[in-house]
């Protein structure tokens, strides 16, 4: 029988607001999700031979392997597609894993305390010079050693004051808006469908928090034109996924009454001389710039899987910033380039009614931050009938990581 | 230009430039008020921020050519989060694409920089801007850019 990997469990902790976790560790919180996700899988921990992360994830698969008890460590595996770009792939790592015989069963998570460590948001507050002692006469402002080539291409733009993903999206954003009319109630809209379909969620950190376009149009302004509801929250939580094979997953399924869930194609990438994507790069090709970066990608994943973009009944796509979901939605052809506003206008994002529902429990926006992570766990749900906005009869969702930058997407479908 | 002016935009505990090998060189004519791009001498192509590299023909030979300070805007954002906690709200976080013409450059360059001295309602993409030179130190000198009035 196929050695094809699938996705048979799903497990978090308890989301919160950032800061809000103090008496559990990151990896103590990865634990948690890892055994609640092989527990919702049929499996123990002694089943797990592989781990992968992403987002240089601080709670390396050495140590979780280690203090779990995994009996013999077979696959251990880091993304370098940056930050929210390596979700999708941590998932495809852990599918090639499978499919190659290198390991049996993968679980793939990620764990993010940005209260007991850096709040992304507030990455600057590391960076920025020290006032010093004011009686003294301060040294001179020279140049720091860049120590990696992600801090070398950082230390070019901080100086101008970029430093947060805010800014960092809203620029091709802005130039999305100038080619094409796009505008801020647009990205209003996938908040507010978003936010309603959180509003349904149990885990979601913004449950019982409704949101108005109204509300939205008058939220304070972060990085123009992105609001403060157009930016993803920052949380603690962890969450993870149970890769496995086909043979596995069939009998696995069976007994939660599931269908299983195949990952039936991934991809991960980045288009010639990108870098870190808008953050840090300005010379990003001009065909590319106001786009997600993802459409090359999207090509590909649709001829490995012969999918269409058509063929999906339920999408979860990454949403660190509004803007960056319209223009994925681009990207992934679901409309053509530029006519991204009119498919939100349509409402096609919404859980009633909607063409393609997106990010039906609230994703980065609502749901949580979770470096996009939950979007997996919310595409292997929707495809179960699991989830807090159940699309009927789903069969084919896709996931994607972040936009803007290197990233990667998956492929499901429930067989 | 304004070489001896020493207008100051933003405060010193704005992040200092953090280099390597290959991008020193640019901070260091920055320091001399020059606008330079890497170019490479077998091909021309330009790029910024300096590499070890040509991307387009793997040439490792380069010249930090001296532009003429001038460009046109590509796309902005007005920044209304405090970054230091001393600067002025917003600030604006700019992409300018920089004239390579009189010089070898085969291809236009853009640089992430800042726009000073304007209000939101005067940004336009396309619109034409030129250098301005911020002095922290005798070792750093940041570029902005204006618009042209
Ligand atoms: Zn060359």
């Amino acid at each position: 029988m196929s050695r094809k990997a699938h996705i048979v469990g799903v497990g978090e902790s308890q989301y919160t607001k950032w800061g809000k976790i103090v008496d559990e560790t990151e990896h103590a919180l990865a634990h948690k999700a890892i055994i609640k996700a092989v527990t919702d899988a049929g499996l123990t921990v002694d089943d797990i031979d592989g781990l992968a992360s992403f987002a240089e994830d601080r709670n390396e698969a050495i140590f979780i392997a280690a203090e779990l008890g995994i009996p013999e460590l077979r696959f251990g595996n880091m993304v370098w597609m940056p930050g929210g770009g390596g979700g999708c792939a941590a998932v495809s790592n852990a599918a090639m894993a499978v499919e190659t015989g290198q390991a049996e069963v993968v679980v793939v998570y990620r764990s993010l305390c940005q209260g007991q460590f850096m709040r992304f948001g507030h990455a600057a507050e590391l960076m920025v010079n020290e006032g010093g002692d004011e009686a003294a006469e301060p040294p001179p402002i020279t140049f720091q050693q860049a120590t990696t080539l992600m801090l070398g291409a950082m230390g070019h733009v901080m100086p101008f004051g970029m430093i947060t993903g805010a800014a960092a999206f809203a620029l091709p954003f802005r130039r999305h808006m100038h080619k094409y009319g796009t505008t801020g109630e647009h990205l209003g809209k996938i908040a507010v469908a978003f936010r309603k379909h959180a509003n349904r969620n149990e885990r979601a950190v913004m449950k019982d928090k409704e949101l108005t376009l109204e509300q939205h149009q008058a939220s304070r302004m972060i990085a123009d034109p992105f609001r403060l509801f157009d930016c993803c929250m920052e949380n603690d939580g962890a969450c993870a996924v149970v890769v496995t094979t086909e043979e596995r997953a069939k009998d696995l399924a069976k007994a939660k009454d599931r269908r299983p869930v195949e990952i039936v194609a991934t991809v991960q990438g980045a288009p010639k001389g990108y870098s870190f994507g808008s953050f840090t790069n300005a010379n990003i090709d001009d065909d590319i710039y106001a786009t997600g970066g993802t459409e090359q990608m999207a090509n590909r994943l649709w001829e490995k899987s012969g999918l269409k973009p058509e063929d999906v009944d339920v999408a979860q796509i990454y949403d660190h910033f509004t803007g960056s979901v319209l223009m994925q939605l681009e990207d992934f052809g679901f409309c053509k380039r530029g006519e991204g506003g009119d498919f939100i206008d349509s409402g096609a994002l919404d859980w009633e009614g909607g063409s393609l529902p997106t990010n039906t429990s609230g994703g980065s926006l609502s749901e949580a931050y979770m470096h996009g992570l939950n979007h997996v766990l919310e595409g292997a749900r929707s495809l179960w009938g699991e989830s807090c906005c159940p699309v009927d009869n789903a069969e084919v969702c896709l996931v994607t990581s972040a936009a803007g930058v290197p990233s990667s997407a998956i492929v499901l479908q429930a067989k | 230009m304004n070489a001896d002016s020493n207008q100051r935009w933003f405060p010193n505990s704005m992040p200092a430039p953090m280099v390597d090998h290959h991008t020193l060189p640019w901070w260091e004519a920055c320091a001399q008020h020059k606008l330079t791009a890497q170019r490479c001498t077998n091909c021309n192509h330009t790029q910024l921020p300096g590499s070890p590299i040509c991307s387009e023909c793997r040439g490792t030979d380069f010249e930090m050519t001296e532009l003429n300070g001038k460009g046109t805007l590509y796309t902005y954002t007005a920044v209304h989060q405090p970054l230091t906690y001393e600067e002025k709200l917003p600030f604006f976080i700019v992409v300018i694409e920089l004239d390579v013409s009189g010089t070898p450059c085969k291809n236009p360059v853009r640089l992430m920089s800042n726009i000073v001295d304007a209000e939101e309602e005067e940004f336009e993409i396309g619109k034409p801007v030129e250098v301005v030179w911020e002095t922290f130190s005798e070792f750093v000198s940041v570029p902005r850019f204006k618009f042209v009035k």
